[in-house]
């Protein structure tokens, strides 16, 4: 509960102060995303689940995002960019399906 | 695992392959392994292993889920209104871009026609001063070399892409293939009609009204058709001054003729072609010559045989006779080089070029 009010506030605080991205970050922003609500739906499972952990979940949402980011760099470098962000997005849009799938069974019991 | 695999998902339905008990088939399900752990352990693996951990809580744990939930949010708004914000950025960019090549462009145009009222002002003058024989074989040059806007009977020959795009040889959905068709038109097929032209007598041609000259290269980059550095576009009008007649049977039983013919019925281009009474060409702006110098006055000797003929690629041999005999010589690969033989054009007996100097 207190989670959805604290994404909220980021949301406002975003709305209200529209920080600007630097220019070299503006590639990785989507990539990011992802991966962040990749971090995200699996907290709120492993919330369902009655097994959630701060740490694993703060851990997990840094480290995915720094990860999926430092992949499409390296893949921009080797000139793959396009085709590594492909693959991130395509192994997180699973999980976040998977994990979609679960946190549905939860709540609506089907 | 907490997810029973109730094939519920779809996604989950068939990754029952139970990893404990497929220790002797382990190398044959390596792969779908990996793709089975992708599509049913979801949850980072972490949780279950903290959960089993028994840890303890510590009291900074909700502060940090707190920020981490604050980042997502940030997140999350800042990627969309990135993408939002820099959207617009790029279109007045773009439409920067190209005012700025709009008004380059005019500011070409207005410096084009400023060069040549005053060529025009100064071939006024010189002919005030000059008088008589050699006035007359200057213009002859003039008209030769393309610097002087020319008017009389010729012919006009069209070919436009067809307006119905042509069905794409790319699959996929409707409106996933690129914008812009594949040209039916090339570079090639321009060249030939301009070669057909020259070699069967035509005085001065030009090309979406670009004036071919000596040095005039008509080439493809891209998607377009370049004549001296100049993106011209369908349709594209090739007008020719000479013998009409002459002209109009050459090219009619030229093998690019036919070739277009074919294209126009098959592939639904437009072509055709019509002689005229009245052709009017304009002048070339500035002819820069950075090597040739003028030397003996050997070759502007009426019906001089000296010099290079046009390119005949086009296929039909010049019926020009004596007066066109070196054949296909070409330094431009490629382009329609009328070259330093066009003067033999002032050796038929009635001129139909008339000059106008504008």
């Amino acid at each position: 509960m207190i989670a959805a009010v604290a994404l909220v506030i980021g949301v406002v605080v975003g709305l209200v102060f529209r920080p600007t991205v630097p220019l070299w970050i503006e590639p990785y922003l989507p990539i990011a995303v992802v991966a962040a609500l990749d971090a995200v739906f699996g907290g709120v499972r492993a919330q369902l689940d009655g097994i959630f952990n701060a740490k694993v979940f703060v851990v997990s949402f840094v480290s995915n995002v720094l990860v999926a980011a430092l992949i499409v760099f390296m893949g921009d470098k080797l000139g793959v960019g396009g085709q590594l962000s492909t693959a991130v997005v395509v192994v997180l849009g699973i999980r976040i399906f998977g994990n979609a799938a679960a946190i549905r069974r939860h709540l609506f019991r089907a | 695992m907490i997810q029973e695999p109730k094939s519920a998902g779809g996604a989950a339905g068939s990754g029952a392959a139970d990893p404990a008990g497929s220790s002797n088939a382990v190398r044959s399900t390596w792969t779908t392994a990996l793709l089975d752990d992708l599509l049913t352990n979801t949850l980072d693996p972490g949780y279950r292993a903290a959960a089993d951990a028994k840890q303890r809580s510590h009291p900074w744990d909700q502060p940090l889920v707190w920020l981490g939930c604050l980042a997502v949010g940030l997140l999350l708004v800042t990627a969309y209104q990135q993408n939002h914000r820099s959207a617009p950025a790029r279109e007045a960019a773009n439409k920067d871009l190209i005012t700025r090549i709009h008004n380059l462009q005019s500011a070409g145009a207005r410096m084009d026609e400023q060069a040549k009222t005053l060529a025009a002002q100064v071939a006024a003058l010189r002919d005030a001063q000059l008088s008589g024989a050699g006035s007359a074989e200057l213009k002859n040059l003039e008209i030769a070399a393309g610097t002087v806007a020319v008017s009389g009977p010729g012919v006009s020959i069209e070919v436009g892409e067809p307006t119905q795009p042509q069905p794409s040889a790319s699959s996929g959905r409707d409106g996933t293939g690129s914008q812009q068709q594949v040209s039916l038109i090339h570079d090639r097929q321009i060249r030939s009609v301009v070669n057909v032209l020259w070699s069967s007598g035509a005085e001065a041609i030009s090309v979406n009204g670009i004036r071919l000259t000596a040095t005039s290269a008509i080439r493809f980059a891209g998607e377009s058709i370049l004549v001296d550095f100049q993106t011209i576009s369908t349709p594209y009008t090739i007008q020719a001054i000479g013998d009409r007649d002459r002209m109009l049977l050459a090219f009619a039983d030229s093998p690019i003729a036919r070739a277009l013919k074919t294209a126009e019925q098959v592939q639904g281009i437009s072509f055709n072609f019509a002689g005229r009474s009245d052709l009017r060409l304009g002048s070339v702006t500035v002819v820069q010559q950075s090597y040739a110098s003028p030397g003996a006055s050997a070759s502007i000797a009426p019906g001089g045989a000296a010099g290079p003929s046009p390119t005949t690629t086009g296929g039909q041999p010049s019926p020009r006779g004596s007066a066109r005999t070196g054949s296909g010589s070409n330094a431009t690969s490629g382009g329609a080089s009328p070259s330093a033989g066009k003067p033999a054009a002032s050796s038929s007996p009635t001129p139909s070029i008339t000059e106008s100097h504008q």
